[in-house]
């Protein structure tokens, strides 16, 4: 049989666009294939890491074959371009770097599984497709992909309650977003005949409005629920607990850019018709999510859900920004989604390092004095925070200001007053770890023992932290280009 | 407004010294930390000083020294820098008293331990103070505006007194919150810019050219003015900078008042007159009343004041009041009077500060009770105490003499009732201070326990001496300045439409 004809209208060269997805799907094949080959040893864990690792540099090095600037394939289901492109970049450099951790950390738990390597690459290649996608049907099936990765990662301490607590949790509200997700697709297809989302937001018209905005609001609403949005957050902090560390900073990082890629894909496509209800709910909710995910870090003793919570108020500033309908608003939200992947990364990142040594229970007292103990771990860590908290020339900073111009562009004063008094409340907890770790005496005294690797990727977050920060254009004029590309498209229909 | 190259890199040049200072302080030996530290503060000293050979007198509102380098061309934010004549008496001033504050702390016993990062953090400030000065981007200003927080908290917070963790707390929270209003501000501001001109900018002498209408002026005055009102302080917003400047060692409360303080002032008069004119010249008066309401509440508060150090920090914020009511007189003698005073309070609160620092280092205590009457013991201290007062006070000669009196020249031309008001409130500022003298010299015991005291000597005198010197100069010469910052101005009068002479 010719395989022409079972790939239908396929063109075949089509898949050399796909070259970084195929090598990080081979490579969790290799891995799921070895797992069950060979016996657990110390050489097979070594050996994981390293595939792992070698699969991740290919694909990174694939994105040095030039990529299109904007390109659709597959008869318009699978779109790649710049945006996606960058949002794959981070996504797979954010999970090398992370990578290192997952065996010392397990081992010190004493529950080590090989799973946790390749879930996470099938997890890394959902969040790849997912960033690329223009189709409802892509969307829905690489979202699925990500999720059921996350929950298992989530309750990968299989002995103990709260992790088993965390990742029913996740499950139950999980697959209640992505039966919403499914349901508000059926309303688009409905209303407009179509799958992709461009044509679906342009076949907008009085007959089929109330269709769309239904099915719209269904959508936001799954994605909402993916990101951990106030008042859909009550599984995040508990699930981000529950997991282990290094997996918390994957879902928090790589993830959450994944999940907030096709938002970004919608956001030039809310009309005029749209503009006023988008901005009105859109606005709510950040508001909301920046105020509530403040409020509640400030009153946590645990660091871990300290950062959960400070995570769904990034959330809430990238979602802020989405309100407004303009290409710098884009722009920002862009900038911001990429560097919090960063930011955050680096902060759990130096978390699980910590949760290594004995007797450390993640609880806010002990990172006192921490400077006494560890001076590289305390300052890249104080450098995480005041990045989260938006000092400059941190990238935060820059993300913080950009938000605040595409606010600005669109005259939403109101949502930036609210972001400044929830960064103020913010200030409170994050000063806080900071004082604590660098002006008082040691609680606890140990000598944190992280390898060669693990240093170096706490190492390299530090620095992307200060250098993203002082020399913006490295990502800003690729961000700025695609924004006003996709406005211009977006205008043009 | 022309920009002068010649001479560039000059300024880069002294933010770069207090860095490479600081890497060679982490790596050299523990007891080379002193001697690196001094002398980098010096170098970095010398060349703002010769930073003057480039600036043509005859034209000062112009921008000497100037670069530029885009950071994103696209926002129109760039790394320019340069100095006019008002900047350039920041500049100078600002290393000046880095270097002071450094040279004192050679000799401070307070400081013992972790003297690396203690030196460190001292010139990072400097570096960061230079670049708030120099920097005539409004977002990079806002960076190094921003960044001087960062050494300061960990000043206080690591080698303060007893309440060092909770004023750090304090101190970080106030200005930070209050600067993310201006930063909202710029970023409005640069979007203004976008809607009028189709370009994005964040370049001070562009926005200078904006037509903004007066109610968006407003709404901008009001989130600039958030930040400053803060930073400067004015009253009510002033709570954080008793705690702050009461529990940091002595050579950061001298940084935090003699220069970071001035930032506020210095962006009030530089930004929000410069940048909404209109909007100053609507709200002049209740910022007027809200400087004189700071002068009399301060000074009263001060009076009050049982501990030195924080009845030397409510002076300055007794101070800050004459400036900023000066400042939105909105005349050329308000404006003369206001930057005067900034330079006066300047050398005049670092000598305060140095004061209560050395009587701590003696008696151990900043209670008025305790140390009243120590001075008599110490013949020379107490001459530079004397002096130190008197010119705090305000009397002819003195440092805050001419700021006064152009200050009560300015309200004249407003109205009679009003430079009334100023002079009241002068009497008040004149008050504490006498109180001050008062404790130290005439009071407490007469005999005995005082006798063993060593009188101030070596590095603390040679700093004291110099700041006395710099006060009297302000005092007896006030032209040597006025020459330098006068036709900055000018120039922004010029801006501001409102020549008046």
């Amino acid at each position: 049989m010719d395989i022409r004809l079972l790939l239908g209208s396929t063109n075949l060269y089509e898949f050399s666009y796909l070259i970084p997805e195929i090598l990080v799907f081979f490579g969790a094949f290799v891995l799921l294939a070895l797992d069950m080959i060979m016996r657990s040893s110390q050489t097979k864990r070594q050996l994981f890491l390293w595939i792992s690792m070698l699969f991740l540099s290919l694909t990174i090095l694939s994105f040095f074959i030039k990529q299109p600037f904007f390109r659709d394939v597959f008869s318009r289901t699978y779109t790649i371009d710049i945006l996606g492109t960058f949002a794959k970049i981070f996504e797979v450099c954010l999970t090398l770097l992370v990578l290192p951790f997952f065996h010392k950390y397990m081992i010190k738990k004493n529950t080590f599984y090989y799973e946790i390597y390749y879930i996470s690459l099938f997890s890394l290649f959902g969040m790849m497709t997912l960033s690329s996608s223009y189709n409802l049907i892509v969307i829905y099936v690489s979202l699925e992909m990500v999720s059921i990765g996350f929950y298992i990662l989530t309750g990968l301490f299989r002995g103990s309650f709260p992790s088993k607590e965390g990742a029913y949790k996740y499950l139950i509200i999980g697959g209640l977003s992505i039966v919403l997700a499914l349901y508000g697709a059926a309303f688009m297809y409905a209303a407009s005949k179509s799958l992709d989302i461009r044509d679906i937001m342009s076949s907008y018209n009085s007959s089929n409005a109330i269709y769309l905005t239904t099915g719209m609001v269904l959508f936001l609403l799954a994605f909402t629920i993916k990101i951990g949005i106030v008042p859909f957050h009550f599984w995040l902090p508990d699930a981000y607990t529950a997991a282990p560390t290094p997996v918390t900073g994957f879902m928090a990082s790589a993830g959450k850019i994944a999940f907030f890629i096709p938002l970004l894909r919608l956001m030039p496509y809310v009309n005029q018709h749209l503009y006023n209800s988008w901005m009105i709910a859109v606005g709510m909710l950040a508001a909301l999510t920046m105020i509530v995910g403040n409020a509640l870090a400030l009153v946590q003793t645990d660091l871990k859900r300290l950062l959960a919570y400070s995570s769904i108020a990034h959330s809430g500033y990238i979602l802020s920004v989405l309100s407004s309908n303009s290409s710098m608003g884009l722009k920002a939200a862009i900038y911001f989604v990429f560097v919090y992947g960063i930011m955050g990364l680096g902060a759990f990142l130096v978390l699980s390092i910590l949760e290594q040594s004995e007797n450390w229970e993640n609880s806010i007292h002990q990172i006192g004095g921490l400077y006494r103990n560890t001076g590289f771990l305390s300052i890249s860590f104080a450098m995480f925070l005041f990045a989260l908290l938006g000092i400059p020339p941190t990238v935060g900073f820059v993300g913080k200001a950009l938000v605040f111009l595409g606010l600005a562009m669109k005259n939403i004063y109101w949502l930036a007053i609210v972001l400044i008094i929830a960064t103020a409340i913010s200030t409170g907890y994050y000063v806080r770890l900071v004082v604590l770790m660098f002006m008082k005496d040691a609680e606890i005294r140990f000598k944190p023992d992280a390898d060669t690797l693990e240093n170096a990727s706490v190492w390299t977050l530090a620095i992307l932290t200060i250098l993203l920060g002082m020399l913006p254009m490295v990502l800003w004029t690729g961000i700025s280009n695609i924004s006003e590309f996709l406005f211009k498209i977006a205008m043009l229909r | 407004m022309h920009y002068y190259t010649y001479g560039a890199g000059l300024i880069n040049v002294s933010m770069l010294l207090p860095i490479i200072t600081t890497v060679l302080l982490i790596l050299a030996p523990e007891k080379y930390v002193k001697p690196i530290a001094f002398i980098g503060s010096f170098l970095t000293f010398l060349v703002s000083l010769y930073s003057l050979k480039f600036l043509d007198f005859s034209h000062l509102s112009d921008i000497y020294l100037y670069e530029n380098y885009p950071i994103i061309k696209e926002l129109g934010i760039s790394y320019s820098v340069g100095v006019d004549g008002l900047s350039e008496v920041f500049y100078i001033l600002s290393t000046f008293v880095s270097f002071l504050a450094i040279a004192w702390s050679v000799k401070d016993i307070q400081i013992k331990f972790r003297l690396k990062e203690y030196y460190s953090m001292f010139l990072l400030t400097t570096t960061f103070l230079i670049g708030v000065f120099t920097a005539w981007d409004l977002v990079v200003f806002y960076v190094f505006y921003e960044l001087t927080l960062i050494p300061m908290i960990f000043v206080i917070g690591v080698w303060g007194y007893k309440l060092r963790l909770y004023s750090a707390y304090k101190f970080f929270i106030y200005i930070y919150i209050s600067s993310l209003f201006l930063l909202l501000g710029i970023m409005a501001l640069s979007a203004y810019s976008f809607k009028e001109t189709g370009k994005f900018s964040a370049f001070y002498p562009n926005l200078v050219h904006l037509h903004l209408p007066l109610s968006v002026q407003i709404f901008l005055f009001v989130l600039f003015f958030i930040a400053f009102a803060v930073k400067t302080p004015i009253v009510p917003f002033h709570t954080w900078l008793p705690d702050a400047h009461g529990e940091a060692p002595t050579a950061g409360s001298v940084v935090l008042a003699a220069i970071l303080l001035k930032m506020g002032s210095y962006a009030l008069l530089r930004f929000n007159i410069g940048l909404f004119p209109e909007a100053s010249k609507y709200l002049w008066l209740p910022m007027v009343m809200l400087g004189i309401i700071t002068i009399i509440y301060a000074s009263w508060m001060t009076i009050a004041q049982n501990n030195i150090k924080r009845f030397v920090a409510y002076s300055s914020v007794s101070h800050m009041g004459f400036i900023v009511a000066a400042m939105f007189m909105l005349t050329f003698q308000g404006f003369r009077g206001s930057t005067i005073e900034m330079i006066a309070h300047g050398f005049s609160s670092a000598a305060l500060f140095m004061i209560a620092g050395f009587i701590y280092n003696r008696l151990h205590s900043f209670n008025t009770k305790t140390i009243a009457g120590s001075v008599r013991y110490m013949p020379v201290f107490s001459i530079l105490v004397a002096l130190t007062g008197f010119s705090a006070m305000g009397l002819p000669g003195g440092s805050s003499f001419w700021g006064k009196f152009s200050t009560i020249v300015a309200a004249k031309e407003h109205s009679l009732d009003l430079a009334l008001l100023v002079l009241v409130s002068s009497f008040f500022s004149a008050l504490y201070m006498l109180y001050f003298l008062r404790n130290l010299f005439l009071e407490g015991k007469s005999e005995g326990s005082f006798l063993a005291f060593v009188d101030i000597r070596g590095v603390k005198l040679a700093v004291m001496l110099a700041l006395a010197i710099c006060m009297f100069s302000v005092g007896l010469f006030p032209f040597l300045y006025y020459n330098v910052f006068d036709a900055s101005l000018i120039h922004l009068l010029g801006i501001a439409n409102m020549i008046k002479r």
